[in-house]
């Protein structure tokens, strides 16, 4: 069972896509969906960002090969959405391997040792994401690249940002982000969070063809909102409640990570809840915690109570 | 002889594939995340173990005919802290580096399910010898899992072995080999393999 | 006697008791002097490195005889000072200690002659995260507080965050550089290397102030 190589079925004939593929249209537009932030991210940072994307789809869709044909089974098309997610939730300047280390540990620990797509607990490219972040802060908490945009096709990767705050650190310090370049993705980040505009036209895009949970989107963001708001009472946060939201890869990790069908639970009801936790944990983390990128554990968090989530749910509307 | 040699290579292919306390019986978990992350800390929790689950093996199936059932337990317990507590001060006094890093976990091999097990599995009915070599034999199962465990997590979270420096200087450490959840990740690894061979050879 | 009878199970717990108390008490009486000599010796080789004394390859009697020729420990107003003659003179070295990210930091601060620059720092006990935080133990790290300027006011000390790798080189500046990653564990000892000057340097001047009469 223990990766024999002649049960990989690595030799002879190549099937034809359609035999080894599962067919996901759901998983294809949250593809569509990504592309156009791909394609503002190249143009923000350089073609780095695309190297990134494609070293980390590249290694996503090699394990889960490898897997899927050891059991007998199609590959997943959600396999290129973790690819993809994994290569924009990165900094652009996140040396390859590292982008390689996230997406395999995200890939084999997020989902093939649960038995593949379906039945994976936590979203894959967040494992990923937080495997590497807690490894190698120095590569994801302290290098941070200009915002060129539109002339990121001319660079491979655009100058490295001299002082070393990143806009979640200026926002726990407290200056004031001019809330239009937030929103239009002229600041520094992880690759595919920037574009704010971009994000919310997605997120349409997926409520509207009913890809994406509006409930887990609505819930996640308002709670987030909600909790800042609280927390200024005491003057514990002093900054400004959509600043919160519109900093950091908040709204990407709402709209793309949180929303995951298989990683969030599936009752309506259990969807505010769930949007709800991730929102408190994640301001709870960033305000609190050591770590200034609170929304990608509180992803996690959610992902843990998701099913406990499904079963309360159930459970009560069982006893009506 | 010849019987008997026989007999304790299989006690310890039991003790140290088959049956192996950590990745078979799952048993003294805690310590092995707790204290892998350097060889020679591992090294010293798994000599530490080893002599205490021989000892008490040993020691508990030299008096078992004596021992009222009523109290079994609560003897088993005594002679198991007393080693563990003769251990402590012994590193203490000759190792403090280790045993400050070791911390309250030398302590702790007293609650180590795998002690207890041994006693009142094996030791409780079996002649003091064999009590001896199967606690042995147990504890070096334990060693051997423990050292894998910490061989991994000390190469890549510090690029050391035995805090020797083995990795070329532009090797990055990962930070979150170091702590403890990276042993969830490398254990379960551990687990994997040994049960896949376990099942092959089965 | 039968083996399940109250009166034999009493007294064979007592009997075994009485036996593994003996044996412990015996490895206890045996080990002791060691384990606390043992205990000295760290602190007095975190007193004299924080001073600037080297103890790197010395036997612990040799540091321990080092310890009594170079350090006086005198107690002024509560306080415990440590009076290390170094070759630059005398410095003062005292214990702090301050929360750290996991745990309480214990540290050794010592001060030159003139209470104007750091003579050292050094760390008792910490238990922050290893590879990151837990490189203030690394001699990079400590090195850059020896001899190091004390701002007049607070804070005295700062640990600022640096691309460097091998420390702040500049000794007149008042600052130190951070280690990289551990944004909360160099706080730490920012805070604790303030306080602990706040608190004591009073001290220190008046105790210079009385030893001059």
């Amino acid at each position: 069972m223990f990766l024999n190589p002649s049960k990989l079925g690595l030799s002879r004939e190549v099937p034809s896509l359609k035999d080894f593929m599962l067919k996901q249209p759901m998983m294809r537009r949250v593809i569509i969906a990504l592309l156009p932030i791909l394609a503002f991210s190249i143009l923000n940072f350089g073609w780095k960002v695309l190297i990134n994307t494609l070293v980390s789809t590249g290694v996503c869709f090699f394990i889960e090969y490898v897997f899927e044909r050891m059991k007998k089974k199609k590959i997943s098309e959600a396999v290129f959405v973790t690819g993809l997610l994994v290569g924009l939730i990165l900094p652009p300047s996140t040396p390859l391997w590292i982008v390689a280390v996230a997406s395999g540990i995200g890939i084999f620990f997020g989902k093939e040792v649960f038995g593949g797509f379906g039945r994976n607990v936590f979203n894959p490219a967040m494992v990923g994401r937080a495997f590497v972040y807690v490894s190698f802060p120095l590569y994801l908490t302290a290098k941070w690249n200009l915002p060129v945009f539109p002339n990121g096709f001319k660079y491979w990767l655009s100058p490295e940002l001299t002082t070393g705050a990143t806009p979640l650190e200026v926002l726990k310090s407290g200056e004031l982000l001019k809330r239009l370049d937030l929103f239009f993705g002229n600041i520094s980040g992880s690759s595919g969070e920037t574009a704010k505009w971009l994000i919310v036209a997605a997120a349409f895009y997926l409520i509207l063809t009913k890809t994406a949970s509006w409930k887990i989107i609505l819930s996640t963001v308002g709670s987030m909102m909600g909790l800042t708001l609280i927390l200024q009472l005491p003057g514990i946060v002093n900054y400004n409640v959509f600043d919160a939201v519109l900093s950091g890869g908040v709204l990407f990790a709402a709209v793309f990570m949180a929303t995951d069908p298989i990683s969030a639970p599936r009752k309506e009801a259990a969807k505010w809840l769930y949007g709800l936790i991730i929102g408190v944990s994640a301001t709870i983390i960033r305000t609190f915690s050591l770590f200034s990128e609170g929304i990608m554990f509180g992803v996690l968090i959610g992902n843990t109570f998701a099913p406990l989530l499904d079963v309360m749910v159930s459970s009560r509307s069982g006893k009506k | 002889m010849n019987g008997k040699d026989e007999q304790i290579s299989a006690l310890f292919k039991r003790t140290l594939f088959f049956e192996n306390p950590v990745v078979i019986q799952i048993l003294g978990i805690c310590s092995a995340l707790a204290v892998t992350n350097r060889l020679i800390n591992t090294a010293i929790m798994a000599i530490g173990l080893t002599l205490v689950t021989a000892l008490s093996s040993l020691t508990i199936s030299a008096i078992r005919n004596l021992i009222p059932r009523r109290i079994r337990m609560m003897v088993q317990v005594l002679v198991i802290a007393s080693y563990v507590i003769v251990f402590d001060l012994i590193l203490k006094a000759y190792l403090p580096a280790i045993s400050a890093a070791l911390g309250p976990y030398v302590g702790l091999i007293i609650t180590n399910c795998i002690i207890m097990g041994r006693a009142e599995a094996y030791a409780q009915s079996h002649p003091p010898l064999s009590a001896f070599l199967d606690g042995l034999g147990s504890g070096l199962g334990y060693s051997m899992v423990l050292m894998i465990v910490a061989f991994v997590r000390e190469l890549l979270g510090f690029g050391t072995l035995f805090g020797v420096k083995v990795t070329p200087e532009s090797f990055v450490n990962w930070t979150i080999m170091i702590m403890a959840p990276s042993a969830f990740f490398v254990l379960s690894i551990v687990l994997w393999i040994f049960k896949s061979f376990r099942t092959g050879t089965k | 006697m039968r083996k399940d009878s109250p009166l034999y199970t009493i007294l064979f717990a007592f009997i075994i008791s009485a036996l593994f108390a003996l044996l412990l008490g015996a490895v206890n009486a045996a080990t002791r002097d060691t384990i606390l000599l043992k205990q000295k010796i760290v602190e007095e080789k975190a007193i004299l490195e924080a001073a600037g004394i080297s103890t790197v390859g010395m036997s612990d009697v040799e540091v321990d005889t080092l310890f009594r020729e170079k350090v006086k420990t005198v107690e002024y107003s509560q306080k415990t000072i440590y009076l290390v003659k170094t070759d630059k003179g005398q410095a003062f070295a005292f214990k702090y200690s301050g929360p750290g990210l996991w745990g309480t930091i214990y540290a050794i601060i010592a001060v030159d002659e003139s209470l104007t620059r750091l003579a050292g720092i050094s760390f008792t006990k910490q238990s922050e995260t290893p590879g990151l935080g837990g490189r203030i133990d690394e001699s990079w790290f400590k090195m850059q507080f020896r001899g190091e300027t004390i701002h007049d006011t607070y804070p005295f000390i700062k640990v600022q965050k640096s691309s460097r790798t091998s420390g702040d080189p500049d000794h007149t500046n008042a600052s130190v550089d951070a280690i990289t990653g551990a944004t909360q564990t160099s706080n730490a000892v920012e805070k604790l290397i303030n306080e602990g000057l706040k608190e004591y340097i009073p001290i220190l001047k008046a105790l210079k102030a009385g030893e001059m009469v």
